[in-house]
């Protein structure tokens, strides 16, 4: 009950935006992760 | 790290993104501090009362905002070189846009959703560090009006172009997936790009162009929303199954689509009601109605694709609808 009237309140909504604008952040950095590795030019290495 | 990036349209998407994440501690800011009147800025930021516990929580969202903003005009700005080349290779636009099957060509919906997310990126996170921008925001209201214009052509062009495809005979519109909502996303885009000049500008015929050229993106975008969503659920209900896991997480492509078209439509109701002796829904009720329905979609394709964040997304390869999370 205490958690719902928390997250009801500004404060609440205010730290849920905040927690989701650093979750954005880490997803973007995540997917640009993936993306890089799917574009990045791998070396190719001499056969021995 | 060297990189060979082909170009295709949807990588309009990291650049749509970088935008979308520059926005939201914008909004925190404009939306959760005393700033006076208009956008809140650089300048106008109440720096001598914060705490320092303030200090802690808005200094790192400034920090982001200056870090995605680089990111989204840097992005944009290559991908707009890449966009041109391609263009100007022969038949590469026909070749594209003519693919129909399987909703390939919505892909081309993206250059159009980034662009006009540029506008939004532009009058808020960017003027917000630039005084040029903020303090002659009047200024920049007829260039606004006439990008907004060329997005509005491009996007009505495109999407003839693209409809004449998805409703040809051979088609099969069975296998159409929640990408195809890609075109939904650019009109919802283009609606708040169009709405942002009626809420900023203080020149009624500025203000009137833009209001009318956004209640058609508007109506039609939410017409085609609703036929889409009916259609889309049927199929996939018919099917029995969900899609395959790279193409996933477009459902969440729903959320960003429902709070643009109540934001935007929450801007035009407040500009048009003072002028009209019929009474429009409340404004505020639209907001909160369109990002209710936001949350719940939300939740329901948490629910839905559990196995996906499960099993599969961290160890998965790069697919663009992934983009959609963000």
């Amino acid at each position: 009950m205490y958690v719902f009237a928390f997250f009801a309140s500004y404060r609440g909504i205010s730290a849920l935006n905040y927690v989701s604008i650093l979750l954005a952040v880490v997803m973007y950095g995540f997917v640009m992760s993936k993306f890089l590795r799917a574009y990045r030019v791998v070396p190719q290495v001499a056969a021995a | 790290m060297k990189l060979r990036i082909k170009f295709h349209p949807l990588l309009f998407q990291a650049a749509l993104a970088a935008g979308g994440v520059a926005l939201m501690p914008f909004n925190y800011l404009q939306y959760g501090l005393e700033h006076g009147k208009g956008l809140v800025t650089w300048q106008t930021m109440p720096w001598s009362s914060m705490t320092s516990g303030q200090y802690a929580l808005y200094v790192p969202l400034i920090i982001l905002m200056a870090a995605f903003t680089a990111l989204h005009f840097g992005l944009t700005g290559y991908f707009l070189y890449r966009l041109a080349r391609w263009l100007g290779e022969p038949g590469s636009f026909s070749g594209f846009i003519g693919v129909g099957q399987k909703n390939q060509n919505a892909g081309i919906f993206a250059i159009v959703a980034s662009l006009a997310m540029t506008l939004n990126v532009f009058w808020a996170p960017l003027a917000f560090f630039v005084p040029w921008v903020s303090q002659h925001l009047q200024g920049w209201m007829p260039p606004s009006l006439l990008f907004f214009a060329l997005l509005w052509v491009a996007l009505l062009y495109l999407e003839v172009r693209a409809l004449r495809t998805w409703f040809t005979p051979g088609v099969d519109r069975t296998q159409f997936n929640f990408i195809w909502l890609l075109d939904v996303f650019a009109f919802a885009l283009v609606s708040l790009a169009g709405s942002g000049i009626v809420a900023i500008s203080k020149h009624t015929t500025i203000q009137d162009i833009a209001t009318l050229a956004t209640m058609v993106t508007l109506g039609f975008g939410l017409v085609w929303l609703l036929y889409k969503l009916v259609y889309l659920i049927s199929t996939h209900v018919k099917a029995g199954k969900l899609p395959d896991n790279p193409v996933l997480p477009a459902f969440f492509l729903v959320i960003p689509i429902a709070c643009l078209f109540g934001l935007a439509g929450y801007r035009l109701v407040n500009y048009l009601q003072p002028h009209l002796t019929v009474y429009l829904p409340d404004s505020t009720a639209l907001v909160v109605v369109s990002y209710g329905l936001a949350v719940v979609w939300g939740l329901v394709t948490l629910y839905l694709i559990r196995d996906y964040f499960l099993t599969y997304f961290r160890r998965s390869d790069f697919a663009p609808p992934q983009w959609g999370l963000v």
